[in-house]
């Protein structure tokens, strides 16, 4: 008897606890980053999601400082060819070292048109992987530090579980993956389904658009949006307090 | 064997209609059309390139295919004549029926493909774009830059494709102030003169701005001041 209320107890203050631990971690926007000197090195995990995604996340990528970035680690779906191209032509580009970066495949938690139960099993099956590659592999090997410091995510959906893979250290208190995400040029007055998840869980949420992540607050409406001037718009909820910062800047692609 | 950008080296006055990796066969159904094709032929195209994806593909009647790929990429060409040519009637071994245009004067060359490889190469070798309201798509046409007419698909689901268009499209600003223009199916006879015309100059499209995002990196990461 006392046995099985211990277990109903447990069962309910776990989550509690859990949820009250993420709550407790969640990015706050407010508190500066922790510094590092200009010639540190700085280890990137880039999630190719394909297609446009790829696409987008090439032309971020052009004007970053490789030798700052590095060694940077690219995660990449079976099947898509036209992602490895394109690391490929950019780091020649780039005029990188073979060992400055890396290829990781991760299988693909959804296709198009996947049916709920099955894409239940594919996540499951990604999500394992996905937390023995980017949690388990490298906290035996360098517990110290995370699989990459920061992670650049522009979606789709399988990169909701390399976050989340991404967030344990997070709840753990251990040193973690600061989280980048990039909504696409083509969101101009709404988010993406990734974006939506995603948004209160990453360091930095940014968008191409100033009404992307709803109407928002401070912006004057169809601003010029070639200038990117305008930055760091505060989302407001009902009752007028920030809820979240979203980073405009104007285009990036 | 002469790549298609070799064999194009002299550059006919290209056209090239687009539909990307989705399905839009209401598009290439239009752009099939023989009012279609007579509008473009008048306005100066020289060679209208379509790639059509995975859409039924309605051959206008009245036109002679001069070349068709024995492989599966859905190679098909065919000439197009001005309006007054004559016609021929025809019928293949298949037993098709047709009819061709023959007779003196220019045709307008019509090549159909069902996907390619060198995207950036085919808008590069155009004179003219037309597409999808894939932001793919649009990026790279503006960034080359081409004159670039926007067709949104509105079967699809989510309108967010239609919006993007809408929005490079300059919709406060009005007419010819956007970066393109942006037309519905049933307005794209009456839209096209304007892509056309020699004097059409779209607002130039900002080159990417590779600091911008260099700086929200440094800055998450923790560089910098």
């Amino acid at each position: 008897m006392t046995a099985a209320l211990l277990l109903i107890a447990l069962s309910v203050a776990l989550p509690l606890l859990l949820a009250l631990r993420v709550y407790l971690v969640l990015p706050d926007s407010s508190k500066p980053a922790s510094r590092r000197k200009d010639g540190e090195k700085c280890s990137l995990g880039i999630f190719l999601g394909s297609g446009g995604h790829t696409s987008e996340m090439r032309t971020l990528l052009s004007g970053l400082d490789f030798e700052r970035y590095t060694p940077r680690t690219y995660v990449y779906c079976p099947g898509d060819d036209m992602s490895l191209k394109i690391v490929r032509d950019l780091e020649i580009a780039k005029g990188s070292s073979t060992e400055s970066y890396h290829l990781v495949q991760l299988p693909r938690a959804r296709r198009v048109a996947q049916p709920l139960l099955s894409t239940v099993l594919t996540s499951l099956k990604t999500l394992w992987v996905a937390f023995r590659l980017f949690f388990l592999q490298p906290l035996l090997s360098r517990p110290a530090s995370p699989w990459v410091d920061v992670l650049l995510v522009n979606g789709p959906g399988t990169c909701v579980l390399v976050v989340a893979v991404s967030w344990i250290r997070r709840i753990l208190g251990l040193r973690y993956t600061k989280i980048i995400y990039v909504e696409s040029f083509a969101r101009v007055k709404s988010l993406s389904l990734s974006g939506k998840i995603l948004r209160p869980f990453v360091d930095t949420f940014v968008v191409q658009w100033p009404d992307a992540a709803g109407p928002s607050n401070g912006l004057p409406a169809h601003s010029e949006t070639d200038g990117g001037a305008i930055c760091g718009v505060g989302l407001r909820d009902g009752e007028g307090n920030v809820t979240n910062r979203v980073e405009y800047k104007g285009w990036l692609v | 064997m002469q790549t298609r950008a070799q064999t194009y080296a002299s550059r006919p006055a290209t056209l090239f209609l687009t539909v990307g990796s989705t399905l839009f066969p209401s598009l290439t159904t239009i752009a099939l059309s023989p009012a279609f094709l007579d509008v473009l032929f008048a306005s100066g195209v020289q060679r209208l390139l379509v790639q059509y994806g995975r859409a039924e593909l309605p051959l206008p009647d009245g036109v002679m295919i001069t070349k068709r790929s024995d492989k599966a990429d859905g190679h098909i060409n065919f000439e197009w004549p001005g309006r007054g040519a004559q016609y021929k009637a025809y019928q293949d071994a298949k037993g098709t029926k047709g009819a061709y245009g023959y007779g003196e004067g220019p045709k307008m060359e019509v090549e159909l493909i069902m996907f390619t490889e060198r995207f950036g190469g085919e808008v590069k070798d155009a004179k003219w774009v037309i597409s999808h309201a894939g932001s793919g798509s649009i990026l790279t046409v503006l960034h080359t830059p081409r004159p670039l007419l926007v067709v949104p698909n509105t079967d699809l689901m989510d309108n967010h494709q239609a919006q993007l268009a809408e929005a490079l499209g300059g919709g406060v600003d009005g007419e010819g102030e956007g970066y393109l223009l942006v037309s519905t199916l049933e307005d794209l006879l009456d839209k096209l003169p304007k892509l056309l015309d020699e004097d059409y100059t779209p607002k130039p499209f900002p080159k990417v701005e590779t600091d911008r995002f260099k700086k929200i990196l440094d800055e998450t990461a923790g560089f910098g001041s």
